[in-house]
């Protein structure tokens, strides 16, 4: 199968629905080419789709997502970019408040066909302001889809079938993997909302994660490979909803959850899977639920530190060997 | 000289007194405690939306604020389903879940009360941006109140309705008051037009206790944005003859300075203005303020008698899609 850039793989997803579909535009800052967006995702689009359907906004978050919504109403298809997932907090009244919410408190009067793209995480010396994992603050508001795709082809299938929804979605690329390459079939291809996806199978612990975590987790696996432990990789790809059935799956197999992700431990994502996993398999443990997470405190811009800060294949490693050699409970 | 025929006051007049019956059943309501929620009332300021809303087709859109009950009746709103919505019943506009702060029918063009100041603003300003885009000559009233001026989502949304020139009139109710704050504590200048003009569209002041004057900048601020001229800027000026919200007196009011305004109620001042000059007789008046009273009373009757909504309403209109609400049932056991 040919081999393409995460953000490539974005890029033809973007394309190949502003084809498809006349109502879809895209709306945000510096997306106009020859920029093209400040990670390049957008390059070529405004030169083939015309400035009115890739439309380049002032430096005004807030503005672009209320815009976004209102054009919604009336039933065009946009596809917001906020440049850095930080910015997003400029624009949370309008995703919290109205965007979240606007179907619910009309008693359903209104569908939200309307996706925001961003892009979290660190690695990249991004310091404090550029470079958070604030998916729990957005995963906590009912009425949004959280969609967080690691590779590729995900990227290309989740952003295709999301654009496709007709409710909100906050989809959150990551920095860190727009270079990477990976296998994204030809055609068209939909990944589909909601499904979490098994990276590796394994059988002696479970590794549950996303973005950024996904590329740690598999990493640690091929370490613990060699040291003869057997690691599953669970790739949720979507937080809201949360496929809780293919997590359960896996731990009711493998007895053991190590739970790895980029933002800070306090109130992450992680804490609601591993209570979801505690209240529903408590039996069936064989180990405490172990997460791996960044500490807590903002991102440093110096590399060491930031390696200090943020997890790293070792630490999913260490966590792993936690749950292995705990005697079993069961 | 009389600019607008008799029917057209009469219509005029109809509307401003339905508003005005509407919330003085509300603050009864209210005060026998028989409604749950916030309430805003806009008693005082009836002329504002009367006057916009004298040149909106049924398919052009508003999208307003907490204190929206008026702007959203003169759009077309039905009493009966806005008191429904009011007594927390299924059959509301909102099925008993937005309330009074949130209260919508996009049906006749009404895109929402919002209980967010200013929020409303970028949002009139994309589905304006959206109906250019559809080629559409339909159009948006963004209405706001005076404090909204002062926050960032209102700049933003004006600078973005210049630069793409779309069809909305941004209408500022200024009744003088942000919650309890007057402007000469908000704002670092006494008069907000050149705000306005700085983004490059036209600005007018009106005396929004005078429904013909409101309809007259109205009806010039709707046909350019019609035409593809872009943006107006109306600066209403007009009080509230209440607090904030029913239960703030507005004890921080100078004394005398509601009752200066009371003198000049925009609903008797154009009851007045009609009989003088013989729009509408004396009788006239008393059957339609009788039959609009009779309708706010059988609206009331009704909409109290409507069961509560089932329980299993809590939960549904979070999602729309079919496939989100699939992927939620496969998920959570």
């Amino acid at each position: 199968m040919r081999r393409v850039r995460y953000r490539v793989a974005l890029n033809e997803a973007l394309r190949e629905e502003l084809e498809r579909d006349e109502r879809v535009f895209l709306i945000g800052e510096d997306l106009r080419d020859p920029f093209g967006g400040t990670y390049n995702v957008t390059q070529g689009l405004s030169d083939q789709f015309g400035l009115e359907r890739v439309l380049n906004t002032p430096i005004s978050e807030g503005g672009i997502v209320g815009a976004a919504l209102g054009a919604s109403l009336v039933g065009l298809r946009p596809v917001v970019e906020l440049m850095y997932l930080d910015f997003a907090l400029l624009a949370s009244d309008q995703i919290v408040n109205q965007v979240a919410k606007i179907t619910y408190m009309t008693g359903g009067q209104v569908r939200v066909p309307l996706v925001i793209r961003t892009q979290g995480g660190g690695y990249k010396s991004s310091a404090a302001q550029h470079g958070q994992s604030l998916e729990a603050l957005f995963a906590h508001i009912p009425g949004l889809l959280v969609l967080m795709p690691a590779t590729p082809a995900d990227a290309k299938g989740l952003l295709k079938s999301a654009i496709r929804l007709d409710d909100p979605v906050l989809f959150i690329e990551h920095k860190s993997l727009y270079l990477e390459d990976g296998e994204v079939p030809e055609g068209e291809h939909l990944i589909p909302i909601g499904k979490a996806d098994v990276k590796r199978a394994g059988s002696d612990l479970t590794i549950v994660t996303w973005a950024m975590g996904v590329k740690l987790a598999l990493a640690a696996a091929t370490d613990l490979a060699e040291q003869g432990i057997d690691a599953e990789v669970v790739d949720v790809r979507s937080l809201v909803p949360l496929d809780e059935d293919t997590i359960l799956d896996s731990v009711r197999k493998t007895g053991r959850l190590v739970v790895v992700h980029e933002a800070v431990r306090r109130g992450g994502f992680g804490a609601e899977i591993a209570a979801t996993v505690g209240e529903k398999l408590f039996h069936q443990l064989k180990a405490p639920i172990t997460r791996v997470a960044a500490r807590e405190c903002p991102l440093p811009m110096a590399p060491n530190l930031e390696r200090v800060v943020l997890p790293q294949v070792a630490d999913v490693v260490a966590a792993a060997h936690r749950v292995v050699d705990t005697p079993s409970l069961v | 000289m009389r600019v607008l025929s008799s029917s057209e006051l009469e219509r005029l007049y109809r509307t401003m007194r339905l508003i005005r019956a509407f919330e003085e059943k509300i603050r009864e309501l209210h005060g026998e405690n028989r409604l749950p929620g916030f309430m805003h009332v806009s008693i005082g300021q009836e002329a504002v939306p009367a006057g916009v809303s004298f040149h909106l087709r049924e398919d052009d859109l508003i999208a307003t604020t907490h204190r929206g009950h008026g702007d959203v009746i003169a759009k077309g709103a039905q009493v009966e389903a806005m008191f429904a919505e009011l007594f927390a019943r299924a059959e509301g506009l909102c099925r008993g879940k937005g309330g009074s702060m949130h209260v919508t029918d996009v049906s006749r063009g009404i895109l929402g009360a919002n209980g967010i100041v200013a929020a409303g603003i970028p949002i009139a300003v994309g589905a304006a941006l959206g109906l250019k885009r559809l080629g559409r000559d339909n159009l948006v009233v963004s209405y706001f109140g005076d404090g909204a001026i002062a926050n960032g989502a209102c700049h933003e949304a004006m600078n973005m309705a210049s630069l793409w020139k779309v069809p909305v009139v941004f209408v500022r109710v200024n009744n003088q008051y942000a919650e309890s704050t007057p402007q000469a504590h908000y704002q670092g200048i006494p008069n907000v037009v050149p705000f306005a003009e700085s983004y490059g569209f036209p600005a007018e002041e009106v005396d929004g206790n005078d429904v013909e004057a409101v309809a007259a900048a109205a009806g010039r601020a709707v046909e350019r944005a019609r035409a593809g001229g872009g943006a107006t800027f109306l600066e209403c000026l007009t009080y509230r003859h209440h607090g904030h919200n029913i239960g703030d007196p507005g004890a921080y009011r100078p004394a005398g300075e509601p009752e200066s305004w009371i003198a000049r109620d925009p609903v008797v001042a154009l009851r007045a203005r009609v009989l003088a000059d013989g729009a509408l007789s004396q009788q006239e008046l008393e059957e339609i303020d009788a039959g609009i009273d009779d309708r706010i009373a059988a609206a009331v009757e009704w909409a109290d008698a409507l069961p509560e909504p089932s329980p299993e309403l809590a939960l549904e209109d979070v999602y729309s899609d079919p496939i989100t609400l699939a992927a939620f049932a496969g998920s959570s056991a």
